[in-house]
C-alpha cells in the first residue's frame, strides 16, 4: 500500500514543491536542476510513457481481435501498420544508399570547389543509423509519403464536407444569439476569401443597420413601428451615401474587427479563467489534496 | 411547395457533390483572384525582412504540423524559407511534431528546386541546417534556450542556445506550437540572453488564430499568418504566386457555397415556421 499510494504522493509533492520554490529561492544547484536536469527527466519519463501507450494500444486491439468484437477486422490493419512502421524505422533501411561507401543524393558532403554538387575526391558522410528516416528512397520515407501523408490529408479534407452539410442543417436564426453567431460566421467566411473583396461596401452598411435594429427591437412596442423605422432608416442611409463613401467597411475590415475585438475579448476571458483553474488544480496536486493522478 | 420541401431537406450527398464541384472547377479552369495582404501578414513580413536585410543571420523555423495541415502551413514555410535564403542567411529547422520531419524534407525539396534560388548561387547545403525532431514540447524549447547541443548533439559548434538566433517562426497546427514558442522562448529570451530579445512570429491554421491573437495584439508575436489566406498574403508580399494563392480560389467558391446553403436553410426555416404557426 505504501508503494502504491504514499510513495507516489511523497515523490510528487517533494518534486512539485522543489520546482515551485526554485522560482523564489536563488540556489544555483536547485535552479540548474529545474532548468536543465528536470527537463531530461521529463524526456525520459515521456519516452517510457510512449512505451506504455503503445503496449496499451496493442493490448486493446489484440483483445478486440481475440474476442471478435465489433469491427475487429480494422484492428488487423492497425497492428500491421504499427509493426510495419517499427520495422521500417528501426530495422530495415530499404535503400542501397546508406553504408555503400559511395556518395548518394541527400548525403552531406564537403563542397571543396563550392559548385553545390559532389565531385570525385570530395569527402562525404555515408549516413549513420537513423539517417534513412530522412532519406527520400528509404522504406520509411515511402511509407510516410505514400501511405501516411495521403491518409492523414484525406481524413482532414473530409471535414470540409461535414462542415458544409452541418452548416446547412444547424445554422438557424432561432433566436437573437443564434442570429448574431450566424451573421458573424457568414461575415468571417466571406472576409477570409478573395471573393469577399467583390462585395460592395454599402451592403455591409445595411448589414450593420439590420444588426442595430435587431439589438434595439425590444424597445419598439409595435412590430409595424419597427418595420417602418427600419425602412425609413434604410432610405435615409441609402440617400446619405450620395455624400459619403463607406469604403472603410469591406469584407476584410469587418473580418479583422470581429476577430480582433469581440473574439479576442472572449478568448482572453476564457484564457484567464483557464489559467486560474490551472493554478488552483496545480496547487491542489502539489499539496497532495488532489490524487486523481493515482486513478482515485 | 414541392420546391420548399426539397430545399428544406437537401440530401447530404448532394451537398457533398456540390462542394466537390465548387472546389474542383476553379482548379481545372485555373481561375485567379487578386490577393490583398492583410495587416497581420504585413507585420510578420516587415519584421522578417527588416531582420534579414543583411546576410549571415540565423532564423529558426519550427515545423509543428503534419500532412493534414500541410496545404495551409506548407506554402508559408516555403515562402519564409525562400525569403531568408535569398538574402544569404542561415535557416535552421526543427520539429516538435514527429510528422514535422516529413514536412521539413518536403519543404527543403521544394526550396532546392526553386529557380530563383538556383540562379542565386547560394550554397543551400550550407545555409540549411536540420536540427531534427525532439519529443517533449515545451521542455524541448526550455532546453534549447539554455543548451541546444544537449538536445540536438549533431548541431554545429557555433550554436549554443536559442540566443544565437535572430528570429523564430513556428508553423503550428496545435500543441506544442506557437503558444509554447512565445511563452518559453520569445518571452524568456530577454532574461536568458542578456537583454537580447528574440522576435517570434507564427503561421497557424485558421482555427487557431483567435487563440493567438492576444499575443499578437500584445506584441509578443510579430504578426501572424492566419491559415491559407495568411499564406496567400505572405506569398503576395514576397511576390511569389504559389500554391496558397492558387488554392484561395477553390476556397472562395467553397465558402460561397456554404453561405448560400446557410441562406437557403434559413429561408426555408422561416417559411416553415410561419406555416406551422
Amino acid at each position: 500500500m505504501f508503494f502504491k499510494r504514499q510513495l507516489p504522493v511523497i515523490i510528487m509533492v517533494s518534486i512539485g514543491m522543489l520546482t515551485l520554490l526554485a522560482h523564489f529561492i536563488k540556489i544555483e544547484s536547485i535552479g540548474t536542476w529545474v532548468e536543465e536536469d528536470s527537463l531530461l527527466w521529463f524526456d525520459i519519463i515521456a519516452a517510457f510513457a510512449i512505451f506504455l501507450g503503445a503496449f496499451n494500444l496493442l493490448k486493446m486491439h489484440f483483445f478486440k481481435i481475440f474476442m471478435k468484437k465489433n469491427d475487429f477486422q480494422y484492428s488487423f490493419i492497425l497492428i500491421l501498420g504499427f509493426f510495419l512502421m517499427i520495422f521500417s524505422g528501426f530495422f530495415y533501411h530499404g535503400t542501397q544508399t546508406i553504408g555503400n561507401e559511395v556518395w548518394d543524393e541527400g548525403e552531406e558532403f564537403i563542397d571543396i570547389n563550392n559548385n553545390q554538387t559532389w565531385d570525385e575526391g570530395e569527402g562525404f558522410t555515408d549516413g549513420v543509423w537513423g539517417d534513412h528516416i530522412k532519406h527520400p528512397d528509404s522504406l520509411f520515407s515511402w511509407m510516410f509519403n505514400s501511405l501516411f501523408y495521403p491518409l492523414d490529408a484525406t481524413m482532414f479534407a473530409l471535414l470540409a464536407f461535414f462542415v458544409a452539410s452541418a452548416s446547412y442543417r444547424a445554422f438557424r436564426i432561432r433566436n437573437f444569439e443564434a442570429s448574431l453567431l450566424l451573421t458573424a460566421g457568414v461575415l468571417v467566411m466571406i472576409g477570409a476569401v478573395p471573393i469577399g473583396a467583390y462585395i460592395p461596401s454599402w451592403i455591409f452598411v445595411f448589414i450593420l443597420l439590420s444588426l442595430l435594429f435587431a439589438f434595439i427591437s425590444p424597445l419598439f412596442k409595435s412590430k409595424d413601428m419597427l418595420i417602418k423605422s427600419f425602412l425609413v432608416s434604410c432610405i435615409l442611409l441609402g440617400f446619405s451615401m450620395f455624400f459619403w463613401n463607406p469604403t472603410f467597411l469591406n469584407s476584410k475590415s469587418v473580418l479583422f474587427w470581429i476577430i480582433a475585438y469581440p473574439t479576442v475579448a472572449g478568448k482572453k476571458a476564457i484564457m484567464i479563467g483557464v489559467a486560474l483553474g490551472i493554478v488552483a488544480t496545480s496547487l491542489r496536486i502539489i499539496f497532495g489534496k488532489d490524487k486523481s493522478f493515482l486513478g482515485e | 411547395m414541392k420546391a420548399l420541401q426539397i430545399l428544406s431537406n437537401i440530401d447530404r450527398r448532394i451537398i457533398y457533390l456540390l462542394l466537390a464541384i465548387a472546389v474542383i472547377t476553379p482548379m481545372i479552369v485555373e481561375l485567379e483572384m487578386p490577393i490583398a495582404p492583410d495587416d497581420y501578414a504585413q507585420t510578420a513580413y516587415n519584421s522578417i525582412s527588416n531582420t534579414f536585410k543583411e546576410p549571415n543571420k540565423r532564423i529558426l523555423l519550427s515545423f509543428d504540423y503534419g500532412p493534414s495541415t500541410e496545404p495551409e502551413l506548407g506554402p508559408m514555410s516555403f515562402a519564409i524559407m525562400k525569403q531568408v535564403l535569398l538574402t544569404d542567411n542561415e535557416v535552421h529547422l526543427v520539429a516538435l511534431f514527429p510528422t514535422g520531419l516529413g514536412m521539413i524534407t518536403q519543404t527543403i525539396d521544394r526550396v532546392k528546386k526553386d529557380s530563383l534560388l538556383l540562379e542565386s548561387n547560394i550554397n543551400l547545403n550550407k545555409r540549411i541546417v536540420q536540427l531534427g525532431y525532439a519529443p517533449g514540447g515545451e521542455a524541448v524549447i526550455k532546453g534549447m534556450l539554455s543548451d541546444i547541443p544537449k538536445i540536438f548533439p549533431k548541431v554545429k559548434d557555433s550554436i549554443k542556445n536559442l540566443c544565437d538566433y535572430d528570429f523564430i517562426v513556428s508553423f503550428s497546427a496545435g500543441s506544442p506550437g506557437s503558444k509554447e514558442w512565445v511563452q518559453f522562448a520569445g518571452d524568456q529570451s530577454e532574461a536568458a540572453c542578456n537583454g537580447k530579445k528574440i522576435n517570434v512570429t507564427t503561421g497557424v491554421t485558421a482555427v487557431q488564430v483567435t487563440e493567438l491573437l492576444p499575443y499578437v495584439n500584445n506584441g509578443q508575436l510579430k504578426g501572424i499568418l492566419a491559415g491559407l489566406s495568411g499564406a496567400a498574403s505572405y506569398e503576395s508580399l514576397v511576390g511569389d504566386f504559389g500554391p496558397a494563392s492558387k488554392n484561395m480560389t477553390p476556397q472562395s467558391f467553397a465558402h460561397l457555397l456554404i453561405v448560400i446553403l446557410i441562406i437557403i436553410g434559413n429561408i426555408t426555416y422561416i417559411i416553415k415556421r410561419k406555416e406551422d404557426r
